[in-house]
């Protein structure tokens, strides 16, 4: 394992840090200390094993390829925004726009995210163990939102492709989005997501989805 | 706009180092702002005595000030006055009337080169251009002791660099208020035409002093500082989030599009709130879990009801 205490260095340097510890073979790389700092473990193109041990600011993990990166904390804005493949685990909350217009991988929130999260989501799954806020899944586009908790208002406003499934309560659901039924295959999805994340909900799932969609499948477009 | 910071000591201690937390979590927002700096403490009170916190400017701050002390004298006896840099720090006692010694202050310059930053029995709002550093220098805000603080680090946008358009604002003319406020607030000038009509003195087209304009203009018609910040999020136009503080409690509020961070993080011991974990985590020099609010969410922290903890402040 390689150890950076971040701690009286700036974000450049802990993450110049981390690029050449993975340039050098690591693929266990525990960042202690991060304070909060912006935009930790960017871009990463390597299956490396990334871990923040405290809370991280904005955009952590985002455009990533391949890493698995773990903040034992809570994590700013934009977390994993863009992610290709990988994942990205928050252990605490997240801030607004968690996952935006990620394309593939995995983002898992063991706590409550907060407003747009899954914005603009082209493909790849999200996992929330608590709530999520205003407008999370907003002009999704592809991949699934997988919420243990409740949601916000206008939830999937503007959607047009993707699925999001919710276990509480759905404060209020955006334009063009309906409740459609889960087919068997996907009981199974969400169930198997929820326990690789090693989290649990109190309720059964529903499921949102654009009502072009909906349409299509009852009219078995 | 920029970055905003508040804190509040729930351990009944009235000389935590407030000073200390705001220079350090000012920093963390400093390099992304650099234009001016402040905060509003919330001291201990002493029995009688009124803290004024003064801004004077033009070619003759000395002469200014002076006059500032003579007229007070006339109705107050001034327990100390301090000159630091360009603010005329008063302590007040055996003041009759409260407010009017605002008018008294502002009335020695009739073109605006007296103001008053704050005014109260436990407010002393601070700030000033230039980065938190030198807020330290000339002000010593490390060794300043309390119960609750806000402060912002500013990257001007849309108004002058000045001490006068630098944050936070006193909620003028109620005593011991004071606001913070990151974003825009569009419908502005709209409010603040309906503030001037109602008698509100402005001194800056810093959208942030209307905010503070409301809360007090709210609270003098009997609203309660959580009441005047839901009001608010139906008045005010734009995104936004701001911190506001009275005497005895904290506020954050978040506009209904959330298109503001805004963090929070509570111990049994404190309650701190900022634009970013960074500020959080440096000014408590310690790793904390936070977590933000939702579009159009109120928080409020008293320093009366400790145990008003997450719990009853949970997300949705």
């Amino acid at each position: 394992m390689f150890s950076i205490d971040a701690v009286k260095r700036s974000t450049r340097e802990v993450n110049r840090l981390i690029r050449q510890a993975v340039a050098q073979g690591e693929r266990d790389i525990h960042v202690y200390d991060p304070r909060g700092r912006h935009s930790l473990g960017v871009a990463l193109a390597e299956p490396v094993h990334l871990v923040f041990a405290g809370t991280v600011g904005f955009f952590c993990g985002a455009m990533g390829d391949g890493p698995t990166v773990e903040v034992h904390g809570s994590a700013g804005w934009s977390t994993g925004e863009g992610l290709q493949s990988g994942s990205v685990v928050v252990r605490g909350h997240a801030g607004n726009a968690a996952a935006a217009a990620m394309h593939g991988g995995t983002v898992c929130v063991h706590g409550n995210a907060a407003a747009r999260t899954g914005i603009g989501m082209v493909g790849g799954m999200v996992v929330v163990g608590g709530n999520v806020g205003y407008m999370s899944g907003f002009m999704m586009h592809h991949g699934d939102l997988v919420i243990c908790g409740n949601a916000g208002e206008r939830l999937g406003h503007g959607m047009n492709g993707g699925r999001i499934f919710v276990a509480g309560a759905v404060k209020q659901l955006g334009d063009g989005v309906v409740e459609c039924d889960l087919t068997p295959a996907e009981h199974t999805l969400v169930a198997d997501a929820v326990a690789a994340a090693g989290l649990s909900h109190g309720g059964s799932f529903r499921k949102f989805c654009p009502v072009d969609s909906a349409k299509m499948r009852r009219d078995g477009g | 706009m920029y970055g905003l910071v508040g804190y509040l000591d729930r351990t009944g201690d009235d000389h935590a180092p407030i000073g200390r937390i705001a220079l350090q979590m000012l920093r963390a927002l400093a390099p992304y702002a650099p234009d001016s700096t402040g905060a509003a403490f919330f001291v201990p009170k002493i029995p009688g005595h009124v803290f004024v916190a003064v801004n004077i400017e033009g070619d003759d701050v000395r002469g200014l000030s002076g006059r500032v002390v003579r007229r007070v004298g006339r109705k107050a006896t001034v327990v100390s006055s301090r000159m630091v840099g360009n603010s005329l720090q008063l302590i007040l006692d055996q003041l009759d009337d409260l407010r009017g010694i605002v008018d008294v202050v502002e009335s020695v310059s009739d073109v605006g080169e007296v103001e008053c930053f704050s005014m109260g029995r436990s407010l002393s709002v601070i700030k000033d251009v230039g980065s938190i550093e030198h807020l330290e220098e000339e002000y010593a805000l490390s060794a300043i002791r309390g119960t609750h603080m806000i402060g912002h680090a500013r990257l001007a946008t849309e108004s002058r660099v000045d001490a006068s358009h630098a944050q936070p604002f006193w909620g003028r003319p109620r005593p011991d208020i004071a606001v913070a406020h990151t974003g825009q607030i569009t419908n502005y000038h709209k409010l603040r035409r309906r503030f001037e009509a109602q008698g509100q003195r402005f001194f800056t087209t810093n959208d942030a002093e209307a905010i503070g304009a409301f809360l007090a203009l709210e609270m003098e018609s009997g609203a309660s500082l959580e009441e005047a910040m839901r009001l608010s999020l139906d008045v005010l136009d734009g995104t936004f989030a701001y911190v506001a503080a009275t005497e005895n409690q904290l506020g954050a509020a978040k506009d209904l599009m959330g298109a503001r961070p805004l963090v929070i993080a509570e111990t049994d011991d404190f309650v701190v709130v900022s634009t970013e974990a960074a500020a959080v985590c440096e000014g408590l020099e310690q790793e904390l879990v936070t977590w933000e609010p939702d579009a159009k969410e109120v928080h409020v922290w008293s320093l009366e009801s400790p145990l008003h903890r997450r719990a009853a402040a949970e997300p949705r």
